[in-house]
């Protein structure tokens, strides 16, 4: 009892004991954070500021002279026809991809679910596509994709379609790029629905039945639907964010064309500022895609997150 | 109404035999507890009966109609499970609404948006909604239907899952441990209120746990289960009084009863420690046999008397009632007398004492356990 009791004395020491523990437990607090915050500033915030500022000026890659531009980079951003092409190309390929691998990565995962039978082989089928090296599997895909040796336009010659050239026509190559960019991401949301599924307690599908919700249909409607609301708002997420940094299959087969038909975002910044090395102009670029994704991530959470329900 | 029947369920998981050849027939607004120490069994039954899990063997009936097959959306049963089990993307009110708006409104009328333009479902919307109202004021939780089970306490939640069952005017209730969750105030007073709603709604009902004063309280009949099997089911008194099964004697009544281990004598007279405890039990004398007597059929006597000799071990003071644990002089077993305060301060901790049963009271089980049946005619033929 008495080391808990203060002695009279050590009330008089500090004017205000509770301030002093206040004080001691945020210092504490900031000690404890401090390694993640140094990490945070050093790897994300320092090279976010870092680009912004670059973007200010004219700065290229071999030459020594650095001048503050202002915003002549973005002004010039504005009448680039192939940075305006880049934009819009990524929005198709992100509005195709995106639900797309969400709806089939959702309907995977039920699938897997509803059957016991060789659940962990399907899911490591599905899920290969995630592990496996994407620019390696791209040859796969250009000779898959091939338009007179390829197995499908051969499938597609035997019921009498005379196939496409899928990745050098300009009408088929950013299609055929979000088919191998659906694809690759299938497998890692079905993996991601797979664990929302297991989260879901059974007694509410036991209910459900209970309820006369007799069909699967009104059971998925009732259930799992609104259980999965949190894990589908991250797969959405991350999809969007995966398919507006699409790039390897851009770099390893298109190479942006044919006739800048494929050039996406991170294309044209790769090129602009690894390429021709005008770093100033790739970091004004590289602005406006980060504020782009910001602001996809932001629209986003304010539309969903309050229709979704979090345990 | 209608009566609820099991006949001779049986159910396995592999080589682990979950139920054996269970049947219990509640009748038309009878309540019927299952009880049982968990993994008895009690819940695979009840979920059976649910049409949740389907039995190896067996047939479930309601009333006249065979549901053995039937899903369970097409029995007219409702359950209310042990983590209540509500949506929680809905509010209460939702949840209440959901087997009405299952049953009344169609596919199509379900559809949020397109649904409400089509005809028909606005009156129908608006019933349920009178009803969930309804139910709701019955159960006292008007004021809650907005709420969402998340911003709900237990014993709120608890009342949303039971107006959902409530809702539909099933033809038979099933329970799932609805109690376990509250706290034990909580739980007294939700007891009252469940059986009160029963009366009231004279449902047939089925209420699984494991807590034996819950069930001797609430039913009208008691299924005493144990490793899947049916030990017993009678009326509470029969429960307590005549239990058919030394595991059933066991279980039911708190305190536990008193057990000690008899010899059976050339008389058929049961003997502990050289003491005649009762007579006429038809087993081959020499058999060991498990003698018991409740709590409170023991009377306290000073050292020396005609009885089994044993030492006052803690007291426990209960306020209406005395717990005197007592330790036999041959230290083979404790037991546990009950007594009115006035009766026990005669006793202190350490004090020799005798322990006196009436042969009335004394229930005497065979090495099955299976209670065995005691007549004083049997004694006087063997005698003759």
């Amino acid at each position: 009892m008495d080391s808990i009791a203060l002695p009279a004395g050590a009330q008089a020491e500090t004017s205000d004991p509770a301030a002093a523990a206040r004080r001691s437990e945020a210092f504490a607090g900031w000690r404890l954070a401090g390694p993640a915050v140094a990490f945070l500033v050093l790897l994300i915030l320092l090279p976010t500021i870092a680009v912004i500022a670059l973007s200010l000026t004219d700065f290229e890659l071999g030459y020594d002279g650095i001048r503050f531009v202002g915003l002549d980079n973005y002004l010039e951003l504005l009448e680039d026809r192939t940075f305006l092409i880049a934009l819009g190309n990524t929005l198709t390929y992100t509005l195709v991809v995106t639900p797309l691998s969400v709806f089939l990565g959702l309907g995977a995962a039920l699938l897997i679910e509803a059957e016991v039978r060789g659940r962990a082989l399907f899911r490591t089928i599905y899920f290969l596509p995630v592990v496996s090296l994407l620019v390696a599997m791209a040859t796969v895909w250009q000779y898959l994709l091939h338009p007179t040796i390829g197995p499908v336009n051969a499938l597609l010659r035997l019921i009498g379609i005379a196939g496409p050239n899928w990745l050098g026509g300009s009408d088929t190559v950013l299609l055929s790029l979000a088919l191998i960019g659906v694809w690759q991401a299938v497998g890692f949301n079905m993996v991601l629905f797979l664990a929302g599924l297991t989260a879901i307690p059974r007694e509410l599908y036991a209910a459900a039945e209970v309820d006369r919700a007799a069909a699967a249909w009104d059971r998925f409607w009732l259930v799992t639907w609104p259980m999965l609301g949190p894990t589908t708002l991250f797969v959405v997420t991350i999809s969007v964010i995966n398919s507006v940094k699409v790039f390897e299959t851009v770099s390893t087969l298109t190479q942006g064309g044919p006739n800048r038909a494929s050039e996406v975002l991170l294309w044209t910044i790769y090129q602009e500022g690894f390429v021709y090395l005008r770093v100033g102009y790739a970091s004004a670029m590289t602005v406006v895609f980060l504020a782009t994704l910001m602001a996809l991530m932001v629209l986003q959470y304010r539309a969903l997150d309050r229709r979704v329900h979090y345990t | 109404m209608s009566g609820l029947a099991l006949r001779g369920i049986s159910k396995a998981y592999g080589d682990n035999s979950i139920l054996r050849d269970v049947t219990i027939e509640a009748q038309s607004g009878e309540f019927v507890a299952l009880v049982g120490p968990s993994g008895c069994g009690k819940t695979t039954l009840l979920r059976i009966a649910a049409g949740l899990d389907h039995p190896d063997r067996g047939s479930v009936w309601l009333g006249e109609h065979d549901m053995t097959a039937m899903q369970p959306s097409a029995r007219d049963i409702a359950m209310v499970f042990q983590s209540y089990a509500l949506y929680p993307h809905l509010t209460a009110g939702q949840n209440i609404a959901v087997p009405l708006a299952m049953r009344n409104l169609t596919v199509w009328q379900r559809l949020p948006g397109i649904g409400s333009l089509l005809p028909g479902q606005r009156e129908i919307r608006a019933d349920i909604q009178r009803r969930v109202l309804e139910t709701a004021r019955s159960l006292k939780i008007d004021h809650l239907l907005d709420r969402k089970p998340g911003q709900m306490s237990g014993g709120q939640r608890q009342r949303v899952a039971l107006g959902r069952a409530l809702v539909r005017s099933p033809a038979a209730f099933l329970m799932d441990e609805p109690l376990s969750n509250l706290d034990a105030n909580l739980r007294v007073h939700t007891r009252a209120e469940i059986v009160e709603l029963h009366r009231r709604a004279g449902v047939t009902t089925l209420y699984v746990t494991h807590d034996q004063a819950e069930a001797m309280s609430m039913a009208d009949r008691v299924a005493v289960m144990m490793g899947g099997r049916l030990l017993q089911f009678d009326t509470p008194e029969a429960i307590y009084g005549n239990p058919a099964h030394v595991e059933v004697a066991r279980f039911i009544g708190s305190p536990q009863i008193n057990l000690l281990t008899g010899e059976v004598d050339a008389a058929h007279g049961v003997r502990i420690g050289g003491r005649l405890f009762t007579d006429g039990v038809r087993v081959t004398p020499g058999t060991s046999v498990t003698v018991g007597f409740r709590p409170e059929a023991i009377k306290l006597g000073g050292p020396g008397q005609a009885g089994l000799g044993a030492s006052v071990g803690r007291i426990e003071f209960l306020g209406s009632e005395i717990l005197v644990f007592l330790e036999l002089a041959r230290g083979e077993a404790s037991l546990v007398a009950k007594l009115a305060p006035t009766e026990a301060t005669a006793f202190a901790p350490g004090q020799a004492v005798t322990i006196m049963v009436s042969s009335g009271d004394v229930l005497v089980f065979g090495a099955d356990g299976a209670r065995l049946s005691v007549s004083p005619r049997m004694r006087m033929a063997a005698n003759g």
